[in-house]
């Protein structure tokens, strides 16, 4: 394998600390130093705890990642309470570490570690850890307090009506956001870690009576298929477990919106929380679920049906209209009434370049525009868009470089193209349209016709986690009906009272009418603790006998 | 939900062949039609759904027996080794020269409405193209995107089919009843050869993934075909004439050239109407390329059957471009159809249940 590792004496090819905890605190603290060698913002500091019970320990976290009010005021002002305890006052408990667990930290997330890589790896995710003299077995105090930008509206995915929250870049409040809006035991989150340098942090999140098990698995093998030094956003991981990486559509859906997260959750998807990543990944994606924006469910069915078909109409357009402009005009212009087709041939009277050369040009300073508007700041970004969008095409129309008619077509595609609410897919429609502008230009409508079946076979052969990419437009099991309910039209609330098809079939409704049966059901207790245990199912007879 | 399973559902089985026989012999059927029983042609494929059920019962017939089997473990099962690859070579060369012919047919119509000055070869290759797109993904793809083309061919065709018979003229039909009995028989046979998709539910069978229902899906396909196929007979007689029907090799082409749409936003049509014929030509092209490739990767034995799918294609194209003109390659096409289209219809079928029967192989002699 040559992806880049740290093998040496202390760390394994995948970056992991085989050092053991000493009983020996010099031995640790050795250790600790040479590992720690050269980095200014790791504080470390041994302390002695008293003369009553001679005990020494090491503490260390890095700074800025710490919160150090918790760890100074709190857990340094015990330390130094004990120091000043009577005799007959002095707290004497089997092993230090469990002294300290029980009289020193203030904080119920505290716990014991066995491994230095474990020790290592909480120190550089912002927890405080204590090498205790004696003893093999660490301490670590979940001290995470570095600093971190506020909960802010979603940028990417604004809305009219509905919550204004969207995630940020650190884990546990994104996990936080979702778990506000699903107060059930069943929504489970597992952590796991990314990158041997980086050890990013990853939450799989997922509802455990809907979420299919096979696709909980799937995502966390393929979480673990590749090594990699480092990840930095979701970006990376979505790249990483996608089922194609040669099609251009995305096969994850990314979000900022932790509303959006929740209602997927519940239809049977699994999350992907990122630690620095403010955007979701949200597994399986069907090409129909980036046409919904969470604001559709927010207003009323009638305006959301039409504002969905607009959506689709207008993704057509985005990859479509250069492409069947050029191959009217070129190749069937007597499909036009003739009035237009005089107009078209008038505008274009003293132009230079040929429609197809016309179209890339202005596609391409169009793409140029936008990449520009994203570099600069905000007042030039849009400074920029007005003076290449308005200036230049005046300009270039004026100079007989091109026609009227293509900036008409450019903007057109343009508007249609930010019309549709995902992002990933705006970005696969925009490379989509030069493969159509390419094949219209040599084979009119009947090449666009090729383009358009090429889109379909690749769409119906391509899958995301095991669900077909055109779910639920294609229905395999005939279950799938129910979801077109939640399509082209996004029927009333009510209607919409089945989960799709990746949700467990035993957990196929989502809403129904309350009956008065289903309120008043006797559910019988499963006894003292669930799942049974025998001890306890013993006492229970012995008390009901 | 993991749907990699090489299984394709009843709804995508009945769609597939709804849209593999809505190929070019429609566009062409008025014509012959017209030709053996003037302005009656239209009664022709009501009796020809009487062969066409014969034909279903007994392809149906044979692969119940050998559910799950492909067509070659079954014909060697029935036939013995030598002569089951016999015959599975036998159908794929069958199947090689009908999608050649008719990928011919649509290349031609293709140049007389889209591209006259594009050579047939270029747009034949790129048909194939796509076909070897779609067909290397497996049965599933092809299922799925049956399920999604459905939408886009039948929905206008039915558009347009409205709106001509609300102008047409009915009284072109009559009088009625005007036919010899010999034309009718002669008629309904010629007229039956459009159900030859039928043909590859012998291979393609075998992924259904409710098998005894694949009778039930090939009534459905072959009764809504014939439906069509007596409208647009009914229609093109109507529209533009029977003697002109009978004059014309593209019929229907002619047709929808005749009809003005409300609104006239678009003149000429047709251009754009010929966006379902390239949609449903292509599903019985791609079709006709898998059930080919498949017979020879099974014949083979690889475990990866599309790899066959490549080899396939250059034989496919030389046929296509083998008829030395428009005239001939129609003259190849309705007479390949008519003289071969039985065999893997009734005959060879027949004859393998037959031959099971007697030598008590397949799932019936072998259940307690």
């Amino acid at each position: 394998m040559s992806i880049p590792h740290n093998e040496d004496k202390i760390h394994d090819r995948a970056n992991k600390i085989m050092l053991s905890i000493s009983e020996n605190l010099e031995a640790n603290i050795k250790n600790i130093e040479y590992l720690f060698k050269n980095c200014a913002d790791v504080i470390k500091r041994e302390v002695d705890i008293g003369a009553k019970m001679p005990l020494k320990i090491y503490a260390v976290y890095v700074d800025g990642l710490i919160n150090r009010e918790l760890i100074e005021n709190v857990f340094l002002s015990r330390i130094i309470d004990y120091k000043n305890l009577g005799d007959e006052d002095t707290p004497l408990t089997t092993t230090p570490t469990q002294l300290i667990m029980d009289h020193f930290s203030a904080t119920f997330d505290i716990s014991e570690m066995q491994s230095m890589d474990d020790m290592v790896r909480s120190i550089l995710s912002g927890d405080t850890v204590i090498f205790v003299e004696g003893t093999n077995v660490g301490l670590k105090i979940a001290s995470r307090g570095w600093p971190g930008r506020g909960i802010s509206a979603p940028e990417t995915e604004a809305v009219i009506r509905g919550p204004r929250d969207g995630f940020v870049e650190t884990i546990r409040f994104n996990t936080v956001l979702i778990r506000r809006r699903i107060r059930d035991t069943k929504l489970k989150v597992e952590m796991t870690s990314i990158g041997t340098r980086s050890r990013t942090d990853i939450a799989i999140m997922y509802m455990e009576d809907i979420a299919e098990p096979n696709l909980v698995e799937d995502v966390k093998q393929r979480l673990q298929k590749y090594t990699i030094d480092g990840i930095f956003d979701s970006g990376y991981v979505e790249q990483m477990i996608e089922d194609s990486y040669k099609s251009p559509f995305p096969q994850t859906q990314a979000t900022e919106r932790p509303d959006k997260v929740a209602a997927s959750l519940l239809e049977g998807k699994v999350a992907l929380v990122v630690d620095t990543s403010p955007f979701v990944i949200l597994l399986p994606a069907t090409l129909n679920c980036f046409f919904q924006a969470a604001e559709d469910y927010y207003q009323r069915w009638e305006i959301m049906s039409f504002t969905r078909i607009l959506r689709y109409i207008v993704s057509f357009l985005s990859f479509a209209l250069p492409g069947l402009y050029i191959a009217i005009l070129n190749f069937h212009p007597s499909m036009l009434p003739t009035t237009i087709v005089v107009s078209i041939a008038a505008s274009r009277e003293g132009i230079a370049f040929l429609s197809v050369l016309e179209i890339i040009i202005m596609e391409m300073a169009f793409e140029l525009l936008k990449e520009a508007g994203i570099r600069l700041p905000g007042p030039v970004g849009h400074a920029i868009g007005v003076v290449g969008g308005i200036v230049i095409g005046q300009a270039a129309v004026d100079a007989k470089l091109i026609s009227p008619m293509i900036v008409i077509i450019v903007a057109l595609t343009a508007i249609a193209t930010f019309a549709i609410p995902d992002y990933s897919l705006t970005t696969a429609f925009r490379i989509i349209k030069y493969a159509f502008i390419f094949i219209c230009a040599l084979f009119g409508l009947y090449g666009f016709f090729i383009g358009l079946l090429i889109m379909f076979a690749h769409l119906a052969s391509l899958e995301s986690f095991g669900t077909p990419y055109l779910s639920p437009f294609i229905a395999n099991d005939g279950r799938a009906s129910d979801g077109l309910r939640d399509t082209i039209l996004r029927y009333p609330l009510f209607m919409q009272n089945k989960r799709p098809r990746f949700a467990r079939k035993s957990q196929k409704t989502r809403m129904r009418l309350k009956d008065a049966t289903s309120t008043t059901q006797p559910v019988t207790p499963p006894g003292p603790v669930y799942p049974p245990d025998p001890a306890y199912k013993e006492e229970d007879q012995n008390k009901k006998s | 939900m993991y749907t990699h399973n090489s299984r394709i559902s009843m709804r995508q089985f009945k769609i597939l062949l709804l849209l593999q026989m809505f190929n070019m012999s429609i566009l062409v059927l008025p014509n012959t039609c017209a030709k053996i029983a003037s302005r009656d042609g239209y009664w022709l494929p009501v009796f020809s759904l009487i062969i066409g059920v014969v034909y279903i019962y007994v392809i149906t017939s044979l692969i119940d027996r050998f559910r799950g089997q492909s067509f070659v473990d079954y014909t060697q099962a029935i036939l013995t080794k030598p002569f089951g690859i016999a015959l599975t070579i036998f159908f794929a060369i069958k199947i090689v020269i009908s999608t050649g012919l008719e990928l011919r047919l649509f290349t031609e119509m293709i140049n007389l409405a889209l591209l006259p000055n594009t050579p047939l070869e270029v747009i034949a290759l790129l048909m194939l193209f796509v076909c070897y797109y779609l067909v290397k993904s497996g049965i599933e793809a092809q299922g799925r995107m049956a399920e999604i083309l459905v939408y886009f061919v039948f929905v206008p065709v039915i558009l347009v089919m409205c709106f001509i018979m609300y102008k047409a003229d009915y009284e072109q039909l009559l009088p009625m009843f005007q036919w010899e009995i010999q034309d009718a028989i002669k008629g309904s046979f010629m007229t039956s050869v459009t159900y030859m998709p039928l043909e590859f539910v012998l291979v393609i069978g075998a992924f259904a993934n409710r098998p005894q229902k694949i009778r039930k899906c090939c009534f459905f396909a072959v009764g809504v075909i014939t439906i069509l196929e007596i409208l647009i007979i009914i229609l093109t007689f109507t529209g533009i004439g029977t003697i002109e029907t009978e004059r014309e090799i593209w019929p229907v082409l002619a047709l929808m050239q005749s009809i003005q749409l409300p609104g006239s936003f678009l003149e000429n049509q047709e251009i754009l109407m010929m966006a379902w014929w390239i949609m449903s030509v292509f599903m019985y092209i791609s079709g006709g390329v898998y059930v080919s490739s498949l017979l020879i990767g099974n014949l083979f034995k690889f475990k990866r059957t599309n790899v066959t799918v490549i080899p396939i294609i250059p034989f496919i194209f030389l046929v296509a471009i083998f008829p030395d003109g428009l005239v001939y390659a129609y003259d190849y096409f309705v007479g390949f159809q008519v003289k071969m289209g039985i065999w893997f219809l009734f005959i060879i079928p027949l004859a393998l249940i037959l031959i099971a029967k007697l030598r008590k192989v397949g799932a019936h002699e072998t259940q307690p």
